[in-house]
């Protein structure tokens, strides 16, 4: 059973509301009235009124939304078997049919004749991510970074893909003037002549050295807790010097010949260090080579440890993340990374695959004082870290100048420096400018925005829609304003109309171009490429064959990561991932490297679905996973190492394979401290099968997991299920979130809880350097019973359950994309449609990739 | 580039300014209109209006006793040093407004009936009076959020919700950051631009309008209102973007991203609420902190996730937890009392002349009721020091604190949403 709560477009329904539409009649149809009488008016009358709920009271003008609401709900409720309840009389198959199908054949109706006006779908703009992809893309500038500062998009059916969750205020007019503006200016060349490359170098070569250069490594060997190391071996001619709290000054640390020539670290956070290589000063925006050289290390309590793990090092920017490189153990090993940098980036390296978020801070040492050997730090923990002996930064490079996204708006005129005075009242001192040098500011302006206007706008281009941003531009240059200011100004208002922003279509059938449009912000989330706009403009779009050529296309790009992203971030919340953290004394393992990793898995397993049109039966089964070292350890599997995601075949027994025993789903759907039964029964009805609980009734109090230990999730939930109409509900909701207790809040399999009060010690495990609090409390039980009686022993004989499910499951995720990809949900007049997909679907088990293949053909996609 | 609010209609009538926007860089307009506001010898009166998505345990919060006469409840006696500074309520709610969580978006708002398809919103009780008195300052008010997710208790005149900023180092920045003498220009030039598209843009929509169905009509008028709206405070942006922003002494505060940290990141926006408001910036701020997401909070003796501790109240020890993390809450709310009543301004301090609400949507988050709203006043110019019983069964509109406010204010509405007349009892200061 699907819920149609709230299908019906609110929007729609008010307009239509005043309108002289009157389908329905006001007063209750005989086939309704008979079944009201008979099996819910008893409790559902003006004296009873129970739920809340006066049926005598609800008339059946379904133009009225509220009372289309209403009666969605009775549909829903009673198609479900919920009403009327288990203990009253159970209506006939035959009279429920009768009611059901009157009142489905009535919704539908109406929605009809309301998408005759409005068509089914809604006009909606684009949302900010799509924003910031296609000025990536009609700019040429793929690492422009925009979507972040504009206002966070609302939800509507799950999604930020139809109108209703796109508002429109006028903070957002402006913020999309400010990032429009942005995106320009960056896209214009930053200097006449191509900036020259070169090649930065910093060395460890003992204290001084990193004093200058790498201030916090030297804090690091100041704290004793970073290893120097000479020629691969402990450097033990190194002296270190407290002299107080903070008593890092340049002669804190002293070495003797020879030099040190490499620091080990262990830690993957940078708290309040400074881990900033000092040389890399960025000046110019490009793309720049990083490079390390380094080797993985086990530090044994100040002694290197055999080890064969790859450690992977990670680079950052403020809070951005540059990008990750692996250096395996005890082999000195140069490893590279190509990234985009802008003026004020800066580049910091950490030791992503550590254990340890901060460092371990030894006893302070009072005065300047020598640190005894054995009070040094690194020789009182167990922990991977990594050897550093050199990196470089190499750059800016550039494919081709000027660059790309200065041809896209000026072509071959070039950039020329200069300052003038500021005639802003607050400062005095001159501006830098840039100016575009053009011999003939009219004839090029209106050359450069005809192209530039042709390529932005998803149709033909009219005199019209010249004229808007040529204007602009005329009335600047008028006054003597600069080139380029007047055609920033041009480009900026084409950005910003409404033809640029919002989505085409008219009701009935999509022309060309709005097919096209909408085939590549269903899977590119951006504007259609130029072989896409081709096929529109001949027409050739429209033929399903083409068509389906087409799609093949874009799932086979890269481009078409952005869908899988973003419809995971929705479908499965994913996006909800970080919103929590998971308390460091009770899981002193996870770092952010496996949260990254878990985003990755669950992308990567989503876009083999979508390569092999694996079916259904894969959101919860699988006999591969998609790993990288981090998550091997995690799932206890051996034999991955490094930090790339690659395809691994899992043991026959294993619980991973499917979303459901994905680390990134499992994290979701818990806090920072505790699983809840309730919370990830709900997420998989929800978000796998589709078939969402009735909300909470008013008045219950919710049943929490007990952190102390001392009791479980299991033995309150038995309590509060004891009550009768707690019962009914929760046998429904609970049992996938039984069978889900194995895991715990990062994803790892348990079979016991993890306590801070209670319980056993568990030996060698460290929380930042120092020996965990974290016990082991009671048993998991992962036992449970379906609402038919179904028993379950775990996990595994759950995923078997679910299979009976399967095409549930497969509805569920077809109508998820088709509310994606058409920005409106699956209504009653759709219905039959769907069915029919579904029955055409089963020949491939419902694949992934036929499914997107099927609603791209149907009517529901090609039809606005 | 998340802007705080910038508000819509205003009582300044945007033609006179028009007709000189030819030479709007150097309009001298806007030092007229500011001294029309601070001619009186009286500093303006100011609104700061909160709500915690989460609620408060009510045995904590409601005292017991009515009138000045009440004894302390756990909750009050956190503010006892201001006891004569606020008046504790009981007994009001929003009609009509149920369904538990969803309620939040209208609490300054009181719009009815927020979980039925059809729902509108309507006008926030914060931009009513940026409205009026928006015009005399830089940001005629400013929709604030501590916590992350999209939730906002702003909403303008035609229902669409007010992006909230939830980033306090980029609230500082459009606050006190001058930009550089370049930018400022840039900033004037997009939006004396974007004034001069309007009329184009206005051509184009009403070009599309002909073509699409009614319930499309919406959204493009949705489009056209919001920069129509951005045109209606161009003159006063462009000239405030010319004009100096206040210097002060605290630093750029860096942004509070540990999902645990409630209380810092309450501090960070409460210290910058108060920065707005004394050097004139704002005079209308909302704050919504939203728990929702349920992390745990990093206070000694809390140890299970926010919003789980409200659904299990009824456990006397998630309720002490639960207790700990509110009575922080509060004490925060006391610190930024402080810091108001602190600042002195014409001879009357800052608290004085700033009506500070802190409430919430949920009269019990336990099971999500939605009546007896736990609510505060403090400050702003009214008689205090005690707590105000409105109704036994919990139902006086709480749109009556908020008409006597909007009074308060200076406007004078004849009503704000379901307001029956302005709340009795609730005494303007001699």
């Amino acid at each position: 059973m699907i819920s149609r709560r709230n299908v019906l477009p609110c929007r729609v329904a008010l307009a239509l509301a005043i309108s002289t539409h009157a389908l329905a009649q006001n007063s209750l149809p005989q086939p309704v009235l008979a079944f009201l009488n008979q099996h819910c008016l008893e409790c559902h009358d003006d004296l009873s009124t129970k739920g809340d709920l006066d049926l005598t009271a609800v008339d059946f003008d379904l133009n009225d939304p509220k009372t289309f609401s209403t009666w969605a709900t009775v549909f829903d409720r009673v198609e479900a078997g919920e009403m009327p309840p288990e203990k009253e009389e159970r209506p006939d198959a035959e009279s429920m049919k009768a009611f059901l199908d009157h009142l489905s054949g009535n919704f539908a109706t109406i929605e009809l004749e309301l998408r005759k006006e409005n068509g089914r779908a809604e006009l909606r703009r684009m949302n900010r991510s799509e924003y910031e992809n296609t000025l990536r893309d009609l700019l040429a500038l793929p690492a422009l970074d925009i979507a972040k500062g504009l206002p966070a998009e609302g939800s509507a059916h799950g999604f930020d893909k139809s109108a209703d969750a796109l508002d429109f205020s006028h903070i957002h007019a402006r913020s999309l003037m400010e990032a429009a503006d942005e995106a320009l200016r960056l896209a214009v060349a930053p200097s006449r002549e191509k900036p020259a490359s070169k090649t930065v170098r910093v060395e460890v070569n003992g204290p001084r050295k990193m004093w200058q250069q790498l201030p916090g490594f030297h804090r690091l060997l100041n704290l004793s807790s970073a290893m120097p190391l000479t020629g691969m071996k402990v450097d033990e001619t190194v002296t270190l010097i407290r002299g107080g709290f903070l008593g890092d000054t340049r002669n804190s640390v002293t070495d003797q010949e020879p030099l040190f020539d490499a620091v080990a670290i262990f830690i993957n956070g940078e708290s309040n260090l400074n881990m900033e290589i000092w040389p890399f000063k960025i000046e110019t925006a490009g793309y720049y080579k990083i490079r390390v050289n380094g080797f993985g290390v086990l530090n044994q309590n100040g002694r290197l440890a055999p080890s064969e793990r790859v450690e992977t090092v990670g680079f950052y920017s403020e809070d951005r993340t540059l990008g990750y490189v692996d250096l395996p153990a005890y082999k000195p090993t140069t490893s590279e990374l190509t990234v985009w940098l802008e003026p004020g980036d800066e580049v910091k390296p950490l030791v992503a695959s550590a254990e340890f978020g901060r460092t371990p801070i030894a006893s302070l040492v009072k005065g300047e004082k020598v640190i005894q050997k054995d009070d040094q730090t690194f020789r009182r923990f167990v922990g991977h870290g990594v050897a550093f002996r050199w990196f470089e930064l190499e750059g800016p490079y550039y494919d081709e100048w000027p660059p790309q996204s200065h041809r896209r708006l000026f072509g071959d005129l070039e950039v020329e420096m200069g300052t003038r005075p500021s005639t802003g009242k607050t400062r005095k001192s001159d501006i830098h400018v840039k100016e575009v040098v053009s011999a003939s500011p009219l004839a090029d302006a209106r050359r450069l925005m005809q192209s530039f206007v042709e390529r932005a706008l998803r149709r033909p281009v009219t005199a019209e829609d010249l004229e808007i941003p040529l204007d602009v531009v005329n009335q600047k240059l008028k006054r003597t304003e600069s080139f380029m200011e007047s055609m920033i100004s041009g480009y900026r208002a084409v950005l910003t109309t409404p033809d640029f922003l919002l989505m085409s279509g008219n009701p009935g059938p999509l022309k060309g171009h709005a097919l096209a449009e909408r085939l590549s912000y269903f899977l590119w989330g951006t504007t259609p490429d130029a072989s896409l706009r081709a096929l529109a403009d001949s027409g050739q779009i429209l033929d399903g064959a083409i068509l389906r050529e087409q799609v093949e296309r874009l799932l086979d790009d890269d481009r078409s990561q952005r869908f899988v992203e973003h419809f995971l971030d929705k479908w499965l919340k994913l996006e909800d991932i970080e919103l929590t953290e998971p308390d460091g004394n009770l899981y002193p393992e996870y770092n952010p490297l496996l949260l990254d990793s878990a985003r990755w898995e669950s992308r990567a397993y989503f876009t083999e679905m979508l390569k092999g049109d694996l079916g259904a039966a894969y959101i919860s089964h699988s006999n591969f996973a998609m790993l990288n070292q981090r998550l091997a350890e995690l799932y206890q599997i051996p034999g991955v190492s490094g930090n790339h995601i690659r395809r691994v075949e899992l043991p026959k027994d294993s619980v991973r394979g499917g979303f459901l025993t994905q680390a990134a789903v499992l994290k979701t759907t818990a806090n920072g401290t505790v699983t809840s039964p309730v919370i990830r029964g709900n997420y998989v009805q929800v978000h796998i099968v589709g078939d969402p609980p009735p909300p909470p009734p008013p008045l219950i109090p919710a049943v929490e997991p007990d952190i102390s230990g001392a009791i479980t999730i299991r033995d309150q939930l038995a309590q509060h299920s004891s009550d009768h109409s707690c019962a009914s509900c929760h046998a429904k909701i609970d049992p996938p979130g039984f069978a889900l207790e194995s895991f715990d809040v990062m994803g790892a399999y348990r079979h016991r809880y993890r306590s801070l009060k209670m319980g056993d010690k568990i030996p060698d495990l460290f929380f930042d350097g120092r020996p965990s609090k974290t016990r082991l409390g009671l048993p998991v039980d992962a036992t449970g019973e379906m609402p038919d009686g179904t028993a379950f022993s775990g996990i595994r004989q759950f995923k078997g359950i679910l299979l009976k499910r399967n095409s549930e499951i497969a509805r569920n995720l077809l109508e998820q994309l088709i509310t994606y990809s058409t920005g409106a949900p699956v209504g009653f007049a759709d219905e039959a449609l769907v069915d029919e997909m579904m029955v055409e679907l089963s020949a491939s088990k419902y694949g992934l990739r036929s499914m997107i293949h099927a609603i791209v053909q149907s009517p529901l996609f090609l039809e606005k | 580039m998340n802007f705080p609010n910038l508000s819509l209609s205003r009582p300044l009538n945007r033609r006179t300014f028009l007709k000189g926007a030819g030479a709007m860089l150097a309009l001298p307009q806007l030092e007229s209109m500011v001294s029309a506001a601070d001619a009186g010898a009286e500093p303006p009166r100011r609104m700061i209006a909160m709500c915690n998505d989460l609620g408060f345990v009510p045995d904590f919060f409601f005292p017991e006793g009515e009138g000045a006469t009440y004894k302390d409840s756990a909750y009050t006696e956190v503010l006892k040093d201001y006891r004569e500074q606020f008046t504790v309520f009981s007994g009001l709610s929003h009609p009509e407004v149920v369904g538990g969580h969803q309620t939040d978006e209208c609490f300054l708002t009181g719009a009815m009936h927020p979980r039925k398809p059809g729902f509108k919103n309507s006008i926030s009780l914060d931009q009513v009076a940026a409205a009026e008195l928006g015009v005399a300052t830089r940001f005629p008010s400013l929709a604030l959020r501590i916590g992350p997710g999209s939730l906002s208790l702003s909403y303008s005149g035609n229902g669409v919700r007010i992006p909230a900023e939830e980033s306090p180092s980029r609230l500082y920045q459009k606050l006190f950051v001058q930009g550089s003498p370049e930018e400022v220009e840039r900033q004037v030039t997009r939006l004396r631009d974007g004034q001069s598209l309007m009329d184009a843009f206005s051509d184009r929509v009403r070009t599309l309008e002909q073509k699409v169905g009614r319930q499309d009509k919406d959204r493009l008028d949705q489009y056209f209102t919001a920069f129509r709206e951005m045109e209606h405070r161009l003159n006063e942006s462009a000239e405030w973007e010319t004009k100096p922003k206040p210097v002060v002494d605290a630093k750029m505060p860096k942004d509070e991203r540990k999902a645990e940290a409630l209380i810092a990141r309450t501090r960070l926006m409460h210290d910058l609420a108060k920065l707005a408001v004394e050097t004139d910036s704002t005079r209308i701020i909302s704050i919504v902190t939203t728990q929702q997401f349920n992390p745990k909070v990093d206070l000694p003796g809390v140890e299970l996730a926010h919003h789980a501790l409200t659904h299990q109240q009824a456990v006397e020890e998630s309720r002490e937890q639960l207790a700990i993390i509110e009575k922080a809450q509060l004490t925060e709310f006391a610190r930024l009392l402080g810091d108001l009543r602190g600042s002195i301004e014409g001879g009357h301090t800052l608290l004085d002349r700033t009506m500070v609400l802190l409430g919430s949507n949920l009269g019990n988050a336990n099971n999500h009721s939605n009546v007896n709203l736990p609510t505060l006043l403090a400050g702003g110019g009214f008689k205090h020091g005690q707590h105000l019983n409105c109704d036994q069964n919990g139902e006086t509109p709480l749109a009556n604190l908020y008409l006597s406010m909007l009074q308060r204010l200076g406007l004078n509405p004849d009503r704000f949403a379901t307001s029956t007349g302005p709340l009795k009892g609730l005494e303007l200061a001699g």
